[in-house]
């Protein structure tokens, strides 16, 4: 257990993050402000706010047992794959077109875009749905994550850690929404960045350098330092690679590019983006190989105890309280993300959106509309808190079920949607059904042992849109002008936009 | 041949990720055809002469 100096450092911290969101609460006058920030955000502000969502708790203290156990292949595979795809291509092929989109079809969230896309309102609230549900768990998951980081570090009780948790994310989510979320994630991007850097540099200068800890690694567990850590190819792409695939169809992760101020600031988001998480992984693979060399390769039963028992036994109190500091806005930022996107789901393309477009546009006050997402966002921070609290054992499983799931559910839908002119209702309907289906089946029996969820789940879907596509009514071509012409008059917009709230 | 201890079948993950893929996507950001594809995309949301 640490001293007084870490607990002020993580009061002081989360003061900040609260007293951020409040300020940035001015700012929301509509709902558009609250679920995208009113498509202002700057591109430094957005690329570390995806990378704070992206890098959660689980990649701070689960990715470091992981890196422990398998070593330089497996996280040089990671790494490279993370960078390429998760870092870099996702903005390349994704950001630019969505952003776009977005802005002109006036869409706040995945769910909203597929059914304007494929005209469809009951799309809407089955995708919502599915966001909703899927989200709380992988939400309940990471708070989890940081209530542990608590009790190991500062010694608090797990109860009462997640009190903290969930009443310093509820008070600047529920004030300010995406901004908040977004304007804080900068300040917990730069906080994890700075903790990682600094206890990697410490840990390692106690470990006698990077080639000793290398060159003893080489020594003592040669697969370790071999190109696939001594796996099959289809083992290390499950364990290391997956992920970065995950991120295209991730809706806390995709909505960040429509919350974008100008588009043609891509660049410098990909450039921000590939630097910062290029430095926090290679920090966290730093620290776990150090452990490597500092416990001398033993086995430890609770994993997720590494990491703090690293930074404890080798760091000083100063650097424990940053790298709490860091674990909180990796955690944090993560849960905000979560929670905005699950409350979404229900507040924005449920009611705003779906009993909107029955009653009537009219029915739908401004005013009354941030109220309800604010409503909304409480009650869902509340479930995930409760769930927290009294965690059910699988809910790990859980979360990495749901990340699988909804990777499988909407990854072909929004690239072949963005970018294949055939694609159709139908063809998204199955896509969507049997992505989860499969994806979910696949794990429950057991199958993950042979490949992640996420790609048989994502073949399947892939296959099924071009399939039922091609075999059904191909899309009007006024619908497909607002989406593939960059001159479009407001009317036939107006027009799409109204056929996606119909069906 | 080794840098930090790592052999080569180990180190080239770092290096690609360091060096190679920053290039080429320095190269691709700098490129023509970024460049259109940017002011493509930012047409899309500039009012048309039939909306005015």
């Amino acid at each position: 257990m640490y001293g007084t100096m870490q607990i002020v450092m993580a009061v002081v911290y989360m003061a900040v993050l609260v007293v951020v969101g409040l300020y940035v609460s001015r700012k929301i006058k509509t709902s558009d402000d609250y679920w995208v920030g009113g498509r202002n955000v700057g591109p430094w502000t957005t690329a570390i706010s995806y990378c704070a969502a992206y890098l959660s708790t689980a990649a701070i203290i689960g990715s470091i047992p992981n890196h422990y156990d398998f070593g330089l292949g497996y996280g040089g595979f990671n790494l490279l794959s993370c960078l390429i795809f998760a870092a870099a291509l996702i903005f390349f092929v994704l950001a630019p077109k969505l952003r776009a989109l977005s802005e002109r079809l006036q869409v706040v969230s995945m769910s909203g875009f597929l059914s304007v896309r494929y005209q469809s309102n009951r799309l809407r609230v089955i995708c919502g749905t599915l966001v909703a549900v899927m989200m709380i768990p992988y939400a309940i998951s990471a708070c989890m994550g940081i209530a542990n980081a608590m009790v190991s570090i500062l010694g608090f009780p797990y109860t009462y850690s997640v009190i903290i948790i969930a009443v310093v994310a509820f008070l600047y989510l529920i004030t300010s929404g995406f901004w908040g979320v977004s304007t804080t994630d900068l300040i917990q991007g730069i906080t994890i960045s700075i903790s990682v850097i600094v206890a990697a540099a410490i840990v390692l200068s106690k470990a006698g350098g990077l080639t000793n800890v290398v060159t003893y690694l080489a020594e003592t567990a040669p697969q370790k330092v071999t190109w696939n850590s001594g796996m099959s190819f289809i083992t290390l792409f499950s364990y290391a690679g997956v992920w970065a695939f995950i991120a295209f169809g991730q809706p806390q992760l995709i909505t960040k590019f429509m919350g974008l101020k100008d588009a043609r600031t891509i660049g410098t988001v990909i450039r921000v983006s590939y630097v910062w998480n290029y430095i926090a992984m290679i920090c966290l693979q730093i620290i776990a190989w150090s452990a490597n060399y500092l416990y001398r390769n033993a086995t430890f039963e609770a994993r997720d105890t590494i990491a703090p028992m690293v930074i404890k036994d080798y760091t000083g109190g100063f650097v424990a309280g940053l790298f709490l500091c860091g674990v909180l806005a990796a955690g944090l930022s993560t849960v905000v993300a979560l929670v905005l996107t699950s409350a979404s789901s229900v507040a924005k393309d449920v009611y705003e959106d779906f009993v909107g477009n029955v009653r009537g546009n009219e029915a739908v006050d401004p005013k009354k509309s941030i109220f309800i997402s604010r409503v909304v966002t409480g009650v869902v921070m509340v479930v995930v808190a409760i769930g927290t609290m009294y965690p059910p054992d699988f809910v790990w499983g859980l979360s990495t079920m749901s990340a699988g799931a909804m990777g499988a559910a909407f990854t072909a839908p929004l690239i072949l949607g963005l970018f294949w002119k055939r694609a159709t209702k139908q063809g998204c309907y199955a896509a969507v059904i049997v992505g989860v289906t499969t994806s979910i089946v696949w794990y429950l029996t057991g199958l993950t042992r042979i490949v992640h969820s996420f790609v048989p789940g994502t073949v399947i879907s892939f296959i099924l849109l071009v399939v039922v596509s091609l075999c059904t009514k191909p899309v009007e071509q006024d619908v497909l002008d607002v989406f593939f012409e960059p001159g479009c008059s407001k009317s036939k917009i107006a027009a799409v936009i109204a056929g996606g709230k119909r069906n | 041949m080794r840098i930090f201890g790592m052999p080569m079948e180990v180190s080239w993950y770092y290096w690609v990720s360091l060096i190679v893929v920053p290039i080429i996507i320095e190269i691709v950001l700098r490129s023509k055809w970024w460049k259109k594809k940017m002011d493509y995309y930012f047409s899309f949301n500039q009012e048309q002469e039939d909306d005015k």
